[in-house]
């Protein structure tokens, strides 16, 4: 019986995974052959999915992007033996698409079965755990301390010195959050590794809760991601069948479980503190820090609340030591960032690399430029309250303070490419518009600022009291970034101030006539 | 009319063993560990203008009109939620604070009506205080604006007038709800922009406080339910005529209002 492997996360289901999997059932019914398919998670490489692999005495050889109507061609050119076929892209390791990125966190996504804890186990899962196990709570966190992790959520705060401020606080319960609302504009990759490799986020949740002392761990992932939600609680469930979660893991003596909890639609939700009011079931509402959540979090409880991509890189550190994971990145930026590459480029998908590659090398030579093949104008990295870079700041290096420096930041890693097309002012508006949406509508510079925001960018574009409302425009920028509550206030001028700055045509009523966006839309 | 007026430092009193020495605006003032910034400061007689505090309810940093500079920290962290610390050089007064609260004031006053002269809470109004303090003096975002003017008001109270046009959602009348009546009767309903005091999906407002007032049927749906009609309505009546809002009465505990809630018995 010759096994196959058929990505079932949600972007290859959207790209028909499906659909393949019903063509192909159907033609080995009708040619009599038996086949064993594993429905994996994504490799990442979205443009090749739905990307199929047939097992071979070389490897798993890869085909794609295969579409159902393929499929009886395939199985012509013997697919089964992994033969020749012009879809066929080799053992994708080999592939330079994958072969050049550095993959420690999403090392086993795309390749194993995400429900089997053997699977797991076969490449090296729990091999963390295993050792945290055997260590003291203070050893773990200095492990982390050591790796030089920091939060991949966007704050970039390092990971364990957090942990520390948690186990150092006397609790009758403490608490590890995993902040899973993925909800920036171009990022998936919480939800890729939810679907393709869920007990790596169960192992990094385990491994923070004994460095911490926590015994009861939350997921707090959205209502859109359906498909994660399910594979997340199948994990669970197959973790603690096979003792790695629940009362006396693996015989330690220690205990920890998961719940996972959905949300309800809210991008606000994805600021910590309002997660902790959501997830205690009150109105998702930002709370004022200090008490930091480290303190006083989760029920009023010493809590750990970290991203997905900060908890699913300890299994690695835990395994192979922080030194090691320390070896990778740049600066202060240390180990690997999951770039998320999106919007108008010819080959998107999560790229692990380490921290220093540029902008210009992910977007060139991973993403292939653009899709549309028009010229490339502007990239948004770091989700919606991100900044946009034209063509000269493409040679910013993918670290923290060198887009701090340049006025942007790498958030959560989600790079946005736009062509010649965009309106750089509408971008702006967009941001102002986001924010209202979105705002909890706690604090006064968010609530009224982001409604007043939209109105003065519509005036400049309408060419009405340019000079005044340019200065009414700036001044609305510094007070929400110095006097709003949170960071979705305080960073909602990020995209108007560098659209301002690196397109500041957009913003002329006059000039606009004549701009590629406006004759586009004319035509 | 208007009796003598208390001072409201702002957040509630703290006690503790240990204090802490800082200095504010070049003077320096002990107080007991846990103080705000914005209580420290009241103490000493500096006064921070602001909104959303008031000394009966926990912090709530929703306003952002008591933003301060802390010498060595980033930004203009809100001293109300702010505790103060030893060592700490705090600086409540310059041009770029000034400059901050009036662009929140500038917000506030985008969005509420210019009926100043005919609003009952003329001349006892925080948020006309508070605009005079940060010299507020033109309003650049216009008044054509998305806004909430037209709200409607809701008098189905027979003691007060909910006029939800001059609300700025605060959030007092909700957390005293929470915080000192525990009763939990409003919230807040809708986000950002579309946020609104609420006494619950689509009903109106004062229905649910009316509930409390010596109203035979609702007196009976409350004791019904509860058994302690008289209480609860009466607390919380009493809550808001003496803390909160009311003005124009006959308390001694007058804290000011923003104009929103109107006691009608006196006027």
């Amino acid at each position: 019986m010759t096994r196959i492997y058929l990505p079932q996360d949600a972007a290859s289901l959207a790209l028909g995974a499906d659909r393949v999997l019903r063509a192909l059932q159907a033609e080995a019914a009708r040619r009599n052959l038996a086949l064993d398919i594993v429905r994996t998670g994504s490799r990442g490489a979205i443009w090749l999915e739905p990307l199929l692999e047939v097992e071979t005495a070389e490897g798993r050889i890869a085909y794609g992007p295969v579409s159902p109507n393929d499929i009886p061609g395939l199985l012509d050119a013997s697919l089964l033996s992994g033969s020749a076929h012009a879809l066929r892209i080799g053992r994708p390791e080999d592939h330079p698409w994958f072969a050049n990125q550095q993959r420690l966190t999403f090392v086993r996504c795309g390749v194993v079965d995400p429900l089997s804890v053997e699977d797991y186990r076969a490449h090296g899962g729990f091999a963390g755990l295993e050792r945290a196990l055997t260590m003291s709570a203070e050893a773990v966190v200095d492990e982390v301390k050591t790796s030089g992790l920091r939060g991949r959520g966007g704050a970039g705060f390092p990971t364990g010195i957090k942990w520390n401020t948690v186990r150092m606080t006397p609790a009758d319960r403490k608490y590890i959050v995993c902040n899973a609302d993925e909800g920036d504009s171009g990022t998936f990759a919480d939800r890729m590794l939810m679907e393709g490799d869920p007990l790596t986020l169960v192992e990094g949740m385990t491994i923070a809760a004994i460095g911490v002392g926590a015994t009861k761990g939350y997921i707090y992932t959205r209502s859109e991601y359906p498909h994660a939600v399910r594979t997340m609680n199948g994990a669970i469930a197959a973790a603690r069948l096979a003792g790695w979660l629940g009362d006396n893991i693996k015989g330690s003596g220690r205990s920890f479980d998961i719940e996972v909890r959905v949300g309800a639609g809210a991008y606000i939700c994805g600021e910590e503190t309002s997660l902790l009011d959501s997830l205690e079931g009150k109105r998702g509402q930002v709370r004022a820090k200090p008490p930091l959540p480290a303190i006083q979090g989760l029920f009023g409880r010493p809590t750990v609340m970290n991203n997905v991509l900060s908890l699913a890189a300890v299994p690695w550190i835990l395994a192979h030591g922080g030194a090691a994971y320390a070896a990778f990145g740049m600066g202060r930026s240390r180990g690997t960032l999951a770039v998320q590459l999106a919007g108008n480029v010819a080959r998107g998908g999560l790229i692990e690399l380490a921290f220093g590659g540029t902008l210009r090398d992910l977007i060139e030579n991973w993403g292939g430029g653009t899709a549309s093949g028009r010229p490339f104008r502007a990239v948004q990295v770091g989700g919606p309250l991100g900044a946009y870079f034209p063509e000269r700041l493409l040679d910013t290096p993918m670290d923290y303070e060198a887009f701090a420096r340049a006025g942007g930041l790498l958030g959560h890693g989600g790079v946005v490419v736009f062509d010649d097309t965009v309106d750089l002012a509408a971008q702006a508006r967009f941001a102002f518009a986001f924010c209202a949406i979105e705002s909890c509508g706690k604090c006064t510079p968010c609530r009224i600022g982001a409604v007043r925001g939209v109105e003065v960018i519509d005036r400049l574009v309408a060419g009405i009291e340019t000079v005044k409302n340019f200065e009414v425009l700036e001044d609305l920028c510094e007070l929400m970034t110095d006097a709003s509550l949170c960071a979705m206030g305080g960073l909602t001028p990020i995209p108007v101030t560098s659209a301002l700055t690196h397109f500041p045509d957009d913003f002329d009523h006059k000039l606009r006539r004549s701009a590629p966006h406006v004759a586009q839309a004319a035509e | 009319m208007t009796l003598i007026r208390e001072l409201d430092i702002g957040t509630p009193i703290r006690v503790s063993d240990t204090t802490v020495t800082l200095t504010i605006d070049g003077e320096q003032v002990t107080v007991p560990k846990g103080t705000s910034i914005m209580a420290a400061a009241m103490m000493m007689g500096t006064q921070i203008p602001k909104l959303c505090a008031t000394d009966s309810l926990e912090p709530f940093g929703s306003c952002r009109v008591c933003l301060v500079q802390i010498e060595g920290r980033r930004g203009y962290p809100a001293s109300c939620t702010t505790p103060a610390e030893d060592a700490m050089v705090v600086h409540t007064q310059n041009a770029d604070i000034a400059k901050r609260r009036r662009g929140v004031l500038e917000l506030y006053i985008s969005d509420h009506p210019l009926t100043c002269l005919t609003c009952s809470a003329n001349g006892d109004c925080e948020l006309q205080d508070v605009a005079g303090k940060v010299g507020l003096r033109d309003v650049r975002y216009g008044y054509a604006g998305e806004n909430h003017l037209d709200a409607p008001t809701d008098d189905s109270n027979p003691y007060f007038t909910f006029e939800a046009s001059k609300c700025i959602a605060c959030s007092r009348c909700i957390r005293a709800c929470e915080e000192i009546q525990g009763t939990f009767a409003l919230t807040m309903e809708g986000r950002g922009f579309e946020s609104k005091i609420s006494a619950g999906l689509g009903m109106r407002l004062l229905r649910r406080l009316r509930a409390g007032l010596p109203d035979r049927d609702a007196e009976r749906k409350i004791g019904d339910r509860a058994g302690h009609a008289g209480t609860f309505g009466g607390d919380h009546l009493r809550l808001l005529r003496r803390r909160l809002f009311l003005q124009g009465g006959n308390e001694g505990r007058n804290r000011g209002s923003h104009g929103a809630l109107q006691g009608r018995q006196s006027q």
